[in-house]
Protein backbone atom coordinates (compact mmCIF):
# COMPACT_ATOMS: atom_id res chain seq x y z
CA UNK A 1 0.00 0.00 0.00
CA UNK A 2 1.31 3.68 -1.01
CA UNK A 3 1.35 6.33 1.15
CA UNK A 4 -0.68 9.56 0.14
CA UNK A 5 0.58 12.75 0.07
CA UNK A 6 -2.51 14.68 -0.48
CA UNK A 7 -3.88 13.63 2.66
CA UNK A 8 -3.67 14.23 6.56
CA UNK A 9 -4.50 10.96 8.97
CA UNK A 10 -7.25 10.36 10.36
CA UNK A 11 -7.61 11.51 13.80
CA UNK A 12 -8.97 8.07 14.82
CA UNK A 13 -6.27 6.32 13.10
CA UNK A 14 -3.51 8.67 14.77
CA UNK A 15 -4.82 7.85 18.11
CA UNK A 16 -4.88 3.91 17.36
CA UNK A 17 -1.16 4.45 16.23
CA UNK A 18 -0.22 6.62 19.13
CA UNK A 19 -1.74 3.67 21.26
CA UNK A 20 0.17 1.27 19.01
CA UNK A 21 -2.84 -0.29 17.96
CA UNK A 22 -2.86 -0.40 14.48
CA UNK A 23 -1.99 -3.30 12.33
CA UNK A 24 0.83 -3.30 10.10
CA UNK A 25 -1.20 -2.79 6.70
CA UNK A 26 -2.10 0.24 8.26
CA UNK A 27 0.50 1.33 10.61
CA UNK A 28 2.58 1.46 7.05
CA UNK A 29 0.99 4.10 4.94
CA UNK A 30 0.47 6.01 8.06
CA UNK A 31 4.30 6.30 8.77
CA UNK A 32 5.13 6.92 5.59
CA UNK A 33 3.21 9.49 5.47
CA UNK A 34 4.35 10.84 9.09
CA UNK A 35 7.78 10.71 7.37
CA UNK A 36 7.13 13.78 5.71
CA UNK A 37 3.92 15.45 6.98
CA UNK A 38 5.02 17.85 9.68
CA UNK A 39 1.30 18.49 9.96
CA UNK A 40 0.68 15.21 10.98
CA UNK A 41 4.02 14.82 13.20
CA UNK A 42 2.42 17.66 15.09
CA UNK A 43 -0.25 16.16 15.69
CA UNK A 44 0.40 13.00 16.56
CA UNK A 45 1.64 14.64 19.69
CA UNK A 46 -1.18 16.15 20.24
CA UNK A 47 -2.52 13.11 20.38
CA UNK A 48 0.03 11.49 22.59
CA UNK A 49 -0.20 14.41 25.13
CA UNK A 50 -3.90 13.36 25.53
CA UNK A 51 -3.54 9.87 25.70
CA UNK A 52 -1.22 10.33 27.80
CA UNK A 53 -2.60 12.33 30.42
CA UNK A 54 -5.78 10.43 29.95
CA UNK A 55 -4.21 7.47 30.42
CA UNK A 56 -2.72 9.03 34.14
CA UNK A 57 -5.89 10.49 34.90
CA UNK A 58 -7.54 7.07 34.84
CA UNK A 59 -5.10 5.62 36.98
CA UNK A 60 -5.42 7.84 39.53
CA UNK A 61 -8.74 7.56 39.93
CA UNK A 62 -8.85 4.24 40.02
CA UNK A 63 -6.93 4.15 42.54
CA UNK A 64 -8.92 6.64 44.69
CA UNK A 65 -11.43 5.49 46.58
CA UNK A 66 -15.32 6.89 45.26
CA UNK A 67 -16.44 9.65 47.46
CA UNK A 68 -20.22 8.96 49.03
CA UNK A 69 -21.24 11.94 46.36
CA UNK A 70 -20.24 10.34 43.33
CA UNK A 71 -21.38 6.73 45.05
CA UNK A 72 -24.61 8.19 45.22
CA UNK A 73 -25.39 10.20 41.69
CA UNK A 74 -24.01 6.73 40.13
CA UNK A 75 -27.34 4.70 42.37
CA UNK A 76 -29.56 8.04 41.22
CA UNK A 77 -28.61 7.84 37.42
CA UNK A 78 -29.16 3.62 38.18
CA UNK A 79 -32.54 4.43 39.24
CA UNK A 80 -33.28 6.70 36.74
CA UNK A 81 -32.33 4.12 33.74
CA UNK A 82 -35.04 1.36 35.85
CA UNK A 83 -38.29 1.03 33.77
CA UNK A 84 -41.21 2.39 35.10
CA UNK A 85 -43.54 -0.74 36.08
CA UNK A 86 -40.94 -1.43 38.59
CA UNK A 87 -40.12 2.09 39.84
CA UNK A 88 -42.29 1.43 42.88
CA UNK A 89 -40.02 -1.83 43.87
CA UNK A 90 -36.83 0.70 43.20
CA UNK A 91 -38.77 3.14 45.42
CA UNK A 92 -39.03 0.47 47.89
CA UNK A 93 -35.92 -0.91 48.13
CA UNK A 94 -34.71 3.22 48.08
CA UNK A 95 -34.74 2.66 52.35
CA UNK A 96 -32.66 -0.29 51.67
CA UNK A 97 -30.20 1.06 49.56
CA UNK A 98 -30.03 4.61 51.25
CA UNK A 99 -28.04 2.28 54.08
CA UNK A 100 -25.99 1.28 52.13
CA UNK A 101 -25.00 4.36 50.22
CA UNK A 102 -24.44 5.96 53.75
CA UNK A 103 -22.34 3.17 55.19
CA UNK A 104 -18.61 3.56 55.64
CA UNK A 105 -17.47 1.97 52.46
CA UNK A 106 -14.32 0.49 53.67
CA UNK A 107 -15.71 -2.22 55.08
CA UNK A 108 -16.56 -4.01 51.85
CA UNK A 109 -12.96 -4.84 51.05
CA UNK A 110 -11.68 -4.64 47.56
CA UNK A 111 -13.07 -6.51 44.36
CA UNK A 112 -10.92 -8.65 42.63
CA UNK A 113 -8.55 -6.74 40.43
CA UNK A 114 -9.53 -7.21 36.68
CA UNK A 115 -6.17 -8.18 34.38
CA UNK A 116 -4.89 -4.90 32.97
CA UNK A 117 -4.20 -5.33 29.05
CA UNK A 118 -0.41 -4.92 27.77
CA UNK A 119 0.04 -4.66 24.22
CA UNK A 120 3.48 -5.29 23.60
CA UNK A 121 5.59 -4.11 19.95
CA UNK A 122 8.39 -5.65 19.13
CA UNK A 123 9.05 -2.17 17.56
CA UNK A 124 8.98 -0.54 21.25
CA UNK A 125 12.43 -0.21 22.56
CA UNK A 126 14.04 0.73 25.78
CA UNK A 127 13.12 4.38 26.51
CA UNK A 128 10.93 5.85 28.67
CA UNK A 129 8.99 6.81 26.22
CA UNK A 130 8.02 3.64 24.55
CA UNK A 131 8.10 1.32 26.98
CA UNK A 132 4.37 -0.35 27.66
CA UNK A 133 3.21 0.95 31.02
CA UNK A 134 0.27 -0.95 33.14
CA UNK A 135 -1.10 -0.33 36.61
CA UNK A 136 0.84 -2.13 39.55
CA UNK A 137 -0.54 -4.82 41.47
CA UNK A 138 -3.03 -6.35 39.02
CA UNK A 139 -2.91 -9.54 36.72
CA UNK A 140 -1.42 -8.63 34.02
CA UNK A 141 -2.95 -9.46 30.07
CA UNK A 142 0.01 -9.17 27.60
CA UNK A 143 -0.71 -9.04 23.94
CA UNK A 144 2.18 -9.67 21.77
CA UNK A 145 2.49 -8.86 17.72
CA UNK A 146 4.22 -12.31 16.11
CA UNK A 147 4.06 -11.25 12.53
CA UNK A 148 7.40 -10.00 12.52
CA UNK A 149 8.79 -13.37 13.89
CA UNK A 150 8.15 -15.25 10.78
CA UNK A 151 8.25 -18.76 11.47
CA UNK A 152 9.92 -19.00 15.03
CA UNK A 153 7.71 -20.43 16.84
CA UNK A 154 7.06 -18.96 20.51
CA UNK A 155 7.58 -21.23 23.42
CA UNK A 156 8.22 -19.27 26.58
CA UNK A 157 7.36 -15.87 28.14
CA UNK A 158 9.27 -14.62 31.08
CA UNK A 159 9.04 -11.19 33.21
CA UNK A 160 12.14 -10.39 34.63
CA UNK A 161 12.75 -7.34 37.24
CA UNK A 162 15.30 -4.56 36.44
CA UNK A 163 18.01 -6.67 37.88
CA UNK A 164 17.30 -9.61 35.46
CA UNK A 165 15.75 -11.39 38.33
CA UNK A 166 13.29 -13.80 36.87
CA UNK A 167 9.40 -12.78 38.59
CA UNK A 168 7.36 -14.65 36.24
CA UNK A 169 7.64 -17.33 33.67
CA UNK A 170 4.80 -19.68 31.47
CA UNK A 171 5.50 -21.60 28.28
CA UNK A 172 2.97 -20.06 25.76
CA UNK A 173 2.17 -21.22 22.48
CA UNK A 174 0.49 -19.21 19.61
CA UNK A 175 -1.78 -20.65 16.57
CA UNK A 176 -1.82 -17.26 15.49
CA UNK A 177 -0.10 -13.63 14.58
CA UNK A 178 -0.94 -12.69 18.32
CA UNK A 179 0.05 -14.10 21.53
CA UNK A 180 -2.26 -13.54 24.21
CA UNK A 181 -1.37 -14.24 27.81
CA UNK A 182 -2.55 -13.49 31.30
CA UNK A 183 0.55 -13.46 33.97
CA UNK A 184 -1.60 -13.68 36.71
CA UNK A 185 1.37 -12.42 39.54
CA UNK A 186 0.54 -9.47 41.06
CA UNK A 187 3.90 -7.40 40.76
CA UNK A 188 5.06 -3.86 42.37
CA UNK A 189 5.83 -0.74 40.61
CA UNK A 190 8.70 -0.46 38.60
CA UNK A 191 10.92 -1.44 35.39
CA UNK A 192 10.31 -5.22 33.76
CA UNK A 193 11.60 -6.53 30.79
CA UNK A 194 9.18 -9.50 28.82
CA UNK A 195 11.05 -11.94 27.18
CA UNK A 196 9.77 -14.48 24.20
CA UNK A 197 12.06 -17.44 23.64
CA UNK A 198 11.80 -19.63 20.87
CA UNK A 199 9.89 -23.40 21.44
CA UNK A 200 13.01 -24.89 20.26
CA UNK A 201 16.15 -24.34 21.76
CA UNK A 202 14.96 -21.51 24.37
CA UNK A 203 16.33 -18.82 21.92
CA UNK A 204 15.48 -15.25 23.10
CA UNK A 205 12.98 -14.05 20.33
CA UNK A 206 12.32 -10.58 21.83
CA UNK A 207 12.20 -8.32 24.69
CA UNK A 208 9.81 -5.77 25.17
CA UNK A 209 10.36 -2.98 28.24
CA UNK A 210 7.75 -2.90 30.48
CA UNK A 211 6.92 -0.20 33.30
CA UNK A 212 4.47 -0.71 35.83
CA UNK A 213 3.01 2.53 38.52
CA UNK B 1 5.08 14.13 -11.27
CA UNK B 2 3.71 14.27 -8.20
CA UNK B 3 3.42 11.99 -5.52
CA UNK B 4 -0.25 11.31 -5.42
CA UNK B 5 -1.55 8.04 -7.33
CA UNK B 6 -3.81 9.19 -10.37
CA UNK B 7 -7.57 7.61 -9.97
CA UNK B 8 -7.31 6.55 -6.65
CA UNK B 9 -9.58 8.20 -3.52
CA UNK B 10 -9.31 8.97 -0.29
CA UNK B 11 -8.37 5.86 2.00
CA UNK B 12 -10.65 4.80 5.29
CA UNK B 13 -7.33 6.20 7.03
CA UNK B 14 -6.41 9.54 5.97
CA UNK B 15 -8.85 12.06 5.16
CA UNK B 16 -8.77 15.37 2.85
CA UNK B 17 -7.22 18.12 4.86
CA UNK B 18 -3.96 18.50 2.49
CA UNK B 19 -2.43 21.79 4.05
CA UNK B 20 1.00 20.93 5.20
CA UNK B 21 2.45 18.40 3.11
CA UNK B 22 4.51 18.40 0.03
CA UNK B 23 2.26 17.32 -2.36
CA UNK B 24 3.99 18.25 -5.15
CA UNK B 25 7.40 15.93 -4.67
CA UNK B 26 8.51 14.20 -8.26
CA UNK B 27 10.35 11.33 -7.05
CA UNK B 28 11.64 9.87 -9.81
CA UNK B 29 13.13 13.33 -10.81
CA UNK B 30 14.82 13.24 -6.84
CA UNK B 31 15.59 9.60 -7.15
CA UNK B 32 17.58 10.18 -10.04
CA UNK B 33 19.31 13.51 -8.82
CA UNK B 34 20.51 11.82 -5.93
CA UNK B 35 22.20 8.80 -7.81
CA UNK B 36 24.01 11.14 -9.97
CA UNK B 37 25.07 12.66 -6.33
CA UNK B 38 23.52 16.20 -7.25
CA UNK B 39 24.07 18.45 -4.65
CA UNK B 40 20.28 20.03 -5.23
CA UNK B 41 18.92 16.48 -4.67
CA UNK B 42 20.72 15.55 -1.44
CA UNK B 43 19.26 19.07 -0.12
CA UNK B 44 15.78 18.54 -1.34
CA UNK B 45 15.97 14.66 0.19
CA UNK B 46 17.23 15.97 3.30
CA UNK B 47 14.50 18.89 3.64
CA UNK B 48 12.02 16.31 2.79
CA UNK B 49 12.89 13.45 5.32
CA UNK B 50 14.92 14.63 8.10
CA UNK B 51 12.52 15.82 10.37
CA UNK B 52 10.35 12.84 9.43
CA UNK B 53 13.42 10.67 10.07
CA UNK B 54 14.38 12.17 13.30
CA UNK B 55 10.77 12.28 14.53
CA UNK B 56 10.79 8.56 13.90
CA UNK B 57 13.84 7.78 15.78
CA UNK B 58 13.45 9.79 18.83
CA UNK B 59 9.61 8.08 19.10
CA UNK B 60 11.41 4.54 19.21
CA UNK B 61 14.31 5.23 20.65
CA UNK B 62 14.52 8.11 23.11
CA UNK B 63 16.16 11.62 22.08
CA UNK B 64 20.08 10.29 22.73
CA UNK B 65 22.41 10.59 20.06
CA UNK B 66 19.58 11.45 17.86
CA UNK B 67 21.75 13.49 15.40
CA UNK B 68 24.07 10.98 14.71
CA UNK B 69 21.27 8.45 14.48
CA UNK B 70 19.57 10.53 11.44
CA UNK B 71 22.94 11.54 9.86
CA UNK B 72 23.49 7.31 9.76
CA UNK B 73 20.30 7.19 8.11
CA UNK B 74 20.18 9.77 5.66
CA UNK B 75 23.59 8.24 4.98
CA UNK B 76 22.28 4.70 4.35
CA UNK B 77 19.12 5.57 2.63
CA UNK B 78 21.83 8.00 0.04
CA UNK B 79 23.74 5.22 -0.55
CA UNK B 80 21.24 2.40 -1.15
CA UNK B 81 19.90 4.67 -3.69
CA UNK B 82 23.21 5.47 -5.60
CA UNK B 83 23.66 1.92 -5.52
CA UNK B 84 20.40 1.23 -7.34
CA UNK B 85 18.95 -0.51 -4.21
CA UNK B 86 15.54 1.33 -4.90
CA UNK B 87 13.68 0.06 -8.10
CA UNK B 88 10.98 1.77 -8.40
CA UNK B 89 11.52 5.47 -7.12
CA UNK B 90 7.80 5.93 -6.76
CA UNK B 91 8.16 3.92 -3.67
CA UNK B 92 10.89 6.47 -1.95
CA UNK B 93 8.85 7.26 1.26
CA UNK B 94 8.06 2.88 1.95
CA UNK B 95 12.13 2.48 1.07
CA UNK B 96 12.94 4.91 3.69
CA UNK B 97 10.81 3.79 6.35
CA UNK B 98 12.19 0.45 5.73
CA UNK B 99 15.49 1.91 6.28
CA UNK B 100 14.62 3.49 9.44
CA UNK B 101 12.71 0.69 10.73
CA UNK B 102 15.34 -1.59 10.51
CA UNK B 103 17.65 0.93 12.05
CA UNK B 104 15.36 0.84 15.56
CA UNK B 105 15.43 -2.53 15.20
CA UNK B 106 19.35 -2.94 15.23
CA UNK B 107 19.65 -0.28 18.02
CA UNK B 108 16.87 -2.54 19.83
CA UNK B 109 19.13 -5.81 19.28
CA UNK B 110 22.09 -4.12 20.42
CA UNK B 111 20.67 -2.69 22.91
CA UNK B 112 19.02 -5.87 24.40
CA UNK B 113 22.54 -7.73 24.00
CA UNK B 114 24.63 -4.93 25.97
CA UNK B 115 21.94 -5.30 28.70
CA UNK B 116 22.61 -9.14 28.83
CA UNK B 117 26.03 -8.99 28.54
CA UNK B 118 26.64 -6.14 31.66
CA UNK B 119 24.09 -8.66 33.47
CA UNK B 120 26.21 -11.25 32.56
CA UNK B 121 29.27 -9.41 34.16
CA UNK B 122 28.10 -7.99 37.30
CA UNK B 123 24.31 -7.36 38.35
CA UNK B 124 24.14 -4.48 38.01
CA UNK B 125 20.85 -2.52 36.64
CA UNK B 126 21.36 -0.81 33.13
CA UNK B 127 22.30 2.75 33.19
CA UNK B 128 20.17 4.79 31.00
CA UNK B 129 18.63 8.13 31.59
CA UNK B 130 14.69 7.28 30.83
CA UNK B 131 13.78 10.47 32.95
CA UNK B 132 11.43 13.09 31.13
CA UNK B 133 12.69 16.69 31.44
CA UNK B 134 11.69 18.67 34.04
CA UNK B 135 9.68 20.84 31.36
CA UNK B 136 8.03 17.82 29.85
CA UNK B 137 7.28 16.75 33.51
CA UNK B 138 5.33 20.18 34.21
CA UNK B 139 3.96 19.71 31.47
CA UNK B 140 2.76 16.29 31.42
CA UNK B 141 1.69 17.15 35.45
CA UNK B 142 -0.63 19.93 33.84
CA UNK B 143 -2.30 17.97 31.19
CA UNK B 144 -2.92 15.06 34.18
CA UNK B 145 -4.37 17.74 36.41
CA UNK B 146 -7.09 18.82 33.52
CA UNK B 147 -7.61 15.50 32.54
CA UNK B 148 -8.48 14.19 35.94
CA UNK B 149 -10.51 17.53 36.18
CA UNK B 150 -12.16 16.41 33.04
CA UNK B 151 -12.49 12.96 34.40
CA UNK B 152 -14.48 13.75 37.06
CA UNK B 153 -16.48 16.41 35.85
CA UNK B 154 -18.53 13.38 33.42
CA UNK B 155 -20.66 10.26 34.73
CA UNK B 156 -19.41 7.37 36.20
CA UNK B 157 -20.25 5.16 33.19
CA UNK B 158 -18.47 7.87 31.01
CA UNK B 159 -15.82 7.49 33.16
CA UNK B 160 -15.14 3.87 32.59
CA UNK B 161 -15.48 3.99 29.04
CA UNK B 162 -12.69 6.28 28.89
CA UNK B 163 -10.70 4.08 31.81
CA UNK B 164 -11.52 0.74 29.68
CA UNK B 165 -10.14 2.51 26.38
CA UNK B 166 -7.30 4.68 27.34
CA UNK B 167 -5.97 2.92 30.31
CA UNK B 168 -7.05 -0.83 30.36
CA UNK B 169 -6.76 -1.02 25.99
CA UNK B 170 -9.55 -2.74 25.82
CA UNK B 171 -10.77 -2.52 22.36
CA UNK B 172 -13.32 -0.39 21.17
CA UNK B 173 -15.36 -3.33 20.14
CA UNK B 174 -15.61 -4.93 23.15
CA UNK B 175 -16.08 -1.63 25.04
CA UNK B 176 -19.30 -0.78 22.88
CA UNK B 177 -20.23 -4.50 22.96
CA UNK B 178 -19.80 -4.76 27.00
CA UNK B 179 -21.20 -1.07 27.97
CA UNK B 180 -23.91 -1.33 25.20
CA UNK B 181 -22.50 1.57 23.31
CA UNK B 182 -23.20 2.33 19.03
CA UNK B 183 -19.54 3.20 17.58
CA UNK B 184 -21.15 7.09 16.98
CA UNK B 185 -21.69 7.03 20.42
CA UNK B 186 -18.41 6.25 21.20
CA UNK B 187 -16.72 8.21 19.11
CA UNK B 188 -18.69 11.19 20.52
CA UNK B 189 -17.55 10.42 24.17
CA UNK B 190 -14.08 10.39 23.22
CA UNK B 191 -14.38 13.51 21.02
CA UNK B 192 -16.84 15.24 23.80
CA UNK B 193 -13.73 14.60 26.53
CA UNK B 194 -11.14 15.81 24.04
CA UNK B 195 -13.37 19.04 23.59
CA UNK B 196 -13.69 19.55 26.81
CA UNK B 197 -9.93 18.97 27.94
CA UNK B 198 -9.18 21.82 25.51
CA UNK B 199 -11.97 24.03 27.08
CA UNK B 200 -10.71 23.48 30.74
CA UNK B 201 -6.88 23.63 29.89
CA UNK B 202 -7.69 27.03 28.05
CA UNK B 203 -9.52 28.33 30.90
CA UNK B 204 -6.87 27.62 33.48
CA UNK B 205 -3.72 28.23 31.44
CA UNK B 206 -4.85 31.13 29.04
CA UNK B 207 -1.78 33.09 30.07
CA UNK B 208 0.86 30.00 30.44
CA UNK B 209 2.75 28.50 27.72
CA UNK B 210 0.40 26.10 27.50
CA UNK B 211 -1.87 27.86 25.94
CA UNK B 212 -1.26 27.00 21.91
CA UNK B 213 -1.01 23.06 22.58
CA UNK B 214 -4.34 22.85 24.32
CA UNK B 215 -5.94 25.75 21.94
CA UNK B 216 -5.38 23.43 19.25
CA UNK B 217 -6.54 20.37 21.12
CA UNK B 218 -10.32 22.22 21.60
CA UNK B 219 -10.25 22.71 17.74
CA UNK B 220 -8.76 19.53 16.19
CA UNK B 221 -11.20 17.13 18.75
CA UNK B 222 -14.24 19.00 16.80
CA UNK B 223 -14.57 16.22 14.43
Amino acid sequence: MQSDLNHHVDEEVLERYSMGRLPEEVAAPVEEHLLVCETCQDRLEEVDAFVAAARAAARRLQQEPAGVWERTREWLSGLARIPKPIGALALATAAVLAVLVLQPWQGGGPAPAAPATVVLHSMRGADSVSAARAPAGVPLRLEIDLSELAERAPGSLEIVDSAGKSVWRASVSASTQRLEVTAEASLPAGRYWVRLYAAAEGELLREFALRLE
Amino acid sequence: MPAKVAGRGPRKELEALPAGCPVKVSWSSLVEQVRKGDSGGLEELYRLFSRGIRYYLCRHLGPQELDDRVHDAFLIVVQAIQHGELRDPERLMGFVRTVVRRQVVAYIDQAVQSRRDRLDLDLTPPISDQRENPEERLLAGEREEIMVKVMKSISPRDREILTRFYLLEQSQERICAEMNLTETQFRLLKSRAKARFGEVGKRRFLKSRLAPFLVRAATTSDH
